[in-house]
């Protein structure tokens, strides 16, 4: 049976159609592949050459010493620092920002508080668990005796707790 | 006759500017990943940048851990070293680069940068 020649052109101008659909599908397959190789060199790249430098222990160290320096002085406690817990960190030239936590305590032998200064999100939680979290806070505590200067020479236990994030700059 | 005429537009590829069009946008838009790329692997493959992180935690450190009245010379061959006073912050950046790099001390102390050739003198001030 032979085709009447209108049909035969409708059949032309659909499978024209066809083909141009064709084309853009390819298109957007060649442009697909190449953001692909290109996500994929650039995640190679930042694997292999970039690597986290930590040096949040030595600054959790730093910090610890510095408070240390300024509560105790040649071993007697320096009573004019902790008379204000809120101006303490301002008189030891400490400007701490939400990347910090610090929890400083100043008992005495009958284990009454004589001073205390939280500072910053209560990082203790996370620095007490023991499971291996992504992003784990740097913690540092330490313990010291100090003597005051009075006659009486009482007794003064210091307990530092340094807590440090700092996630962005040390861990990616 | 209609049908004949019909087939040889379909051939005829030198009036198809549609495909041209396509290929150029597409070959730009390959130039500029491949542009991308080479600065991208360029920044990662130089040590520049790992210098400058190395070097601001370097002198964010020593500021941290110096005492008022020391003064600190550190080697900067290659960097520009400055402070920001509002964040806290030492930036340094590397000579043939764009980018910078930047770490937060948390000393309150006055501080003082000198430049000179190709050291840098910090001085912490009371």
């Amino acid at each position: 049976m032979k085709e009447k020649p209108k049909n035969k052109k409708m059949r032309l101008m659909q499978n024209k159609k066809a083909l141009l659909g064709a084309e853009i599908v390819l298109w957007i397959a060649r442009f697909t592949f190449l953001i692909i190789i290109s996500i994929g060199v650039t995640m190679i790249v930042s694997a292999l050459y970039s690597y986290s430098l930590d040096v949040r222990k030595i600054e959790a160290l730093a910090l610890d010493r510095k408070i240390s320096d300024c509560i105790s002085v040649n071993g007697y406690l320096n009573q004019e620092m902790i008379k204000n817990p809120e101006e303490f960190l301002e008189k030891c030239n400490i400007a701490l920002n939400d990347e910090f936590y610090l929890n400083v305590t100043i008992t005495n032998f009958a284990d009454l508080n004589v001073f205390s200064l939280k500072y910053g999100e209560n990082l203790e939680p996370l620095c007490k668990t023991t499971s291996k979290l992504k992003y784990q806070p740097t913690c540092l505590e330490s313990k010291f005796y100090v003597v005051s200067n009075s006659a009486n020479q009482d007794k003064y236990l210091v307990r530092i707790l340094v807590a440090i994030k700092k996630f962005d700059k040390n861990l990616k | 006759m209609a049908e004949k005429k019909f087939l040889e537009l379909i051939r005829d590829k030198k009036g198809d500017t549609e495909t041209l069009e396509r290929f150029i946008q597409y070959f730009v838009f390959a130039i500029l990943v491949a542009i991308f790329l080479f600065f991208f692997v360029n920044n990662s493959l130089s040590l520049e940048g790992q210098k400058s992180k190395i070097l601001a935690k370097e002198i964010v450190l020593l500021i941290d851990l110096a005492k008022p009245g020391t003064q600190i010379t550190v080697n900067t061959t290659g960097f520009v070293v400055s402070i920001d006073e509002k964040t806290k912050e030492v930036i340094v950046k590397a000579q043939s680069k764009i980018t910078q790099y930047s770490y937060q001390f948390f000393s309150s102390n006055k501080i003082e940068l000198i430049q000179v050739n190709n050291e840098t003198i910090i001085k912490i001030l009371e």
